[in-house]
Formats: C-alpha cells, sequence, structure tokens
C-alpha cells in the first residue's frame, strides 16, 4: 500500500473505497470484479491503479468477518506513520506528488507519508513541519536568509 | 510867631477880664450879707465900687481892646510883613526852587547819562555774557548729542550683535535639531522599509511571480528547500 500511496489524503482515500467496495462485495451482492467495480464507479484512474496494484492477495484476506477490523487497523496504521506535513504554494498534480513522495521516502523516512495542504501566500518554496516542528523554507525565508545582500543592493540603487 | 503873640495877647486879655469879673463876683458873694444887711451907704459903695469896677472894667476892655487893635494891627502888619516875607521867602523859594530843580534836572541828566552809559556797557556785557553762554551751551549740546548719539549707536551695535548672535544661535540650533530631525526621519523610514523590506519584496515577487511561476520551477524550489532542511537535520528524529 505504501509502495503506492505517498500522502495520508491518498492512503485515507483509497482505504474509504477499499472499504466501499468491501462493503459492497459482502454486504451488498456486489458480483463485479474491483476492476469493473473501480470503472462502474468513476473512480480516477490513480486511485485506480493504485489500488488495483494492491495484488489479488490482498483482496483475498478480506473476509466478511474481518473487513471492518482490518480496516480499521488500516487506519490506525496509517495514524501511526510519520507525516512530512508540507505547505506548498500550488496544488501539486499526481506527478510532482509521486516525486515528492519518493523523495520523502529517500532520504528522510521509508514510510513516511506527506500531508499536502496549500497555501498561495508563500508564493515559492514551502514551509515544513515534522515531529512537531514547523521550518520556513518560502520565499520569505530565502529573501530573510538574503537580507543583507538585499539592502546593499537597494543602497547601491538609492545612491545612484 | 508875631501871629501868635497877637492871638497870645487876645487870649491875655480875655482871660484878664474874666479873672477881673470872678474876683467881682466872689467880692460880691462875700460881700452879699453886708450888701443885704447893708445900708444905704453900702449900696452906694457898692454902686460906687461897681462904678469903678465897671471904669476899671472898661479901661481894661479900653485897654485891652486897644491892646487888641494894637496887636490887630501889629499882627496885621506883621502878617503883611510875613505875607511879603512869605512873598519874598515864596519867590526866593520859588527861585532857589527852580535852581534846585534845574540843579536837580542837570543831576537828573548826568545821572541819566551816566545810567544810559553804564545800562549800554552793561548790555554790550550781558549780550557778550549771553553769546558766550549760548556758545558754550551750543558747545555743550554738541558735544552732549555726539556722546548721546555715539552711546545710542554702541548700545544699538551692542543689543544687534546680541540679537545677531541669540538669531544665529537660535537658527543653529533649529538647523540642528530639524537636521538631526531629518535624519532620525530617514533613518526610522529606512528602519521601517528594512523591516518590511522581506514582506515588501515578497509582495512584490508575489505580485509580479506569482502568476508567472511555472510549475517546474514552484517544484525546483520545494526540493530546494527539502534539501536546505535535510542540510540543517530537519529530519532527524
Amino acid at each position: 500500500m505504501l509502495r503506492t500511496c505517498f500522502t495520508k489524503t491518498e492512503l485515507h482515500r483509497r482505504i474509504n473505497i477499499l472499504r466501499d467496495f468491501l462493503e459492497a462485495k459482502f454486504f451488498m451482492g456486489e458480483t463485479h470484479s474491483l476492476q469493473d467495480w473501480l470503472y462502474a464507479h468513476h473512480i480516477p484512474d490513480p486511485d485506480s491503479q493504485a489500488i488495483l496494484s494492491w495484488g489479488k492477495a490482498f483482496y483475498d484476506s478480506f473476509t466478511a468477518d474481518n473487513v471492518y477490523q482490518v480496516i480499521s487497523d488500516f487506519t490506525k496504521f496509517v495514524s501511526e506513520l510519520p507525516i512530512l506535513t508540507m505547505y506548498l504554494p500550488f496544488t501539486p498534480q499526481e506527478k510532482e506528488m509521486v516525486s515528492l513522495g519518493i523523495w520523502c521516502r529517500k532520504n528522510i523516512n521509508a514510510r513516511c507519508i506527506l500531508d499536502i495542504r496549500s497555501d498561495p501566500s508563500l508564493v515559492a518554496g514551502c514551509t515544513l513541519s515534522w515531529n512537531g516542528v514547523y521550518r520556513d523554507y518560502s520565499l520569505h525565508s530565502f529573501i530573510e536568509d538574503s537580507r543583507d545582500g538585499v539592502k546593499k543592493l537597494i543602497s547601491q540603487y538609492a545612491k545612484a | 510867631m508875631d501871629q501868635f503873640t497877637a492871638q497870645t495877647v487876645l487870649s491875655y486879655l480875655n482871660i484878664f477880664s474874666l479873672c477881673i469879673q470872678l474876683i467881682l463876683l466872689i467880692y460880691i458873694f462875700k460881700n452879699k450879707d453886708h450888701i443885704n444887711r447893708g445900708t444905704l451907704s453900702d449900696i452906694h459903695m457898692i454902686d460906687e465900687t461897681r462904678e469903678r469896677s465897671d471904669a476899671i472894667l472898661s479901661k481894661a476892655v479900653k485897654e485891652a481892646n486897644s491892646i487888641v487893635a494894637n496887636a490887630e494891627l501889629r499882627g496885621i502888619s506883621l502878617f503883611a510883613k510875613n505875607k511879603l516875607d512869605s512873598n519874598k521867602y515864596g519867590a526866593e523859594y520859588l527861585k532857589q526852587l527852580a535852581e534846585f530843580q534845574t540843579a536837580m534836572q542837570d543831576q537828573l541828566r548826568e545821572s541819566l547819562k551816566k545810567t544810559e552809559v553804564s545800562y549800554e556797557q552793561m548790555m554790550q556785557q550781558t549780550n557778550q555774557t549771553i553769546a558766550h553762554h549760548i556758545a558754550q551751551n551750543q558747545l555743550q549740546l554738541e558735544q552732549k548729542a555726539t556722546e548721546l548719539i555715539n552711546g545710542t549707536q554702541h548700545t544699538l551695535n551692542s543689543f544687534i550683535s546680541e540679537v545677531q548672535e541669540t538669531v544665529k544661535e537660535q537658527v543653529n540650533k533649529e538647523l540642528v535639531s530639524t537636521r538631526q530631525y531629518a535624519q532620525e526621519y530617514k533613518q526610522r523610514k529606512i528602519a521601517a522599509i528594512d523591516d518590511n523590506l522581506v514582506e515588501l519584496i515578497e509582495k512584490t515577487v508575489a505580485l509580479a511571480l506569482g502568476k508567472i511561476l511555472p510549475m517546474k520551477d514552484h517544484a525546483d524550489l520545494v526540493y530546494k528547500a527539502l534539501e536546505k532542511a535535510k542540510n540543517e537535520h530537519v529530519f532527524v528524529s
């Protein structure tokens, strides 16, 4: 599951889709396959592909008795995963989301998931929150780091 | 003197007659009893006496009158003489008076002349003195005026210098404080700009780049931020 899901939103969304499918299958007499069901319910491609990539063995492990327990365990598992909260000035596409997720798994923690939030006031860069510590790496921070250089530049223009 | 003599004589005569009459009366009163008790001889004696006294009296009166007449004549003659004398004396007096008057006039003329001369001299001296005093006063006035003007000029100059210094000092103070204020203002403004520099640039960039920055550049900046965070060991557990 973690191989295809990099953000908290994705995980929760895909777990909900999985629960809906399993409820339909076990309690509503759904007979269609997962793929058909996903197509029939107009699930977006990224989610469909991610869910389908979890494998047949994964779905066969669910029964009518354990479906809610397993879903609950998944939810608990997800809540215990390390989360990197990122505030971005833009809304990343799926591709960027995946790239970011891969980078984070490679450089930060193999099990970390991202919590992407949008903040247009950042203009550029991003702000991060990891283990309850907030860090600013937005344009504001970059300019602040270059404050002296900027002041010097402005004073040069002023003298000119 | 002679007039007084005539009058004196007349008065003496009157007194004498009165005395005689008085004596007779006394005699009569003294002898009144005798007269009353008297006999015809007494009466005859009295009559005789009376006749004698009357005669004496008349004689006295006549003599007195003659004396008086003489005295009067003498008095008149004396009076006339006196009158003549007085006329003579009057004329003499008038003459002497005239002479005296002439002499006095001459003396007066002389003294007037002398007075005039001395008055002229005095006037000349007075004029000279006055002219001298006027000249001296003028000199003094000029001196005083000059001193006053010089003093006033000096005082004015001092005052002007003082005022100038004071004004200069105040103007300098004002200039200094104005410059200081301008400098402080400039520094405050620069500080305000410095304080808000980042925000200013941020907003400028937001205005300029917010709609221009492509997704790739955004992503690059995000990776740059993540690298920086990694280098700062933000992700260490």
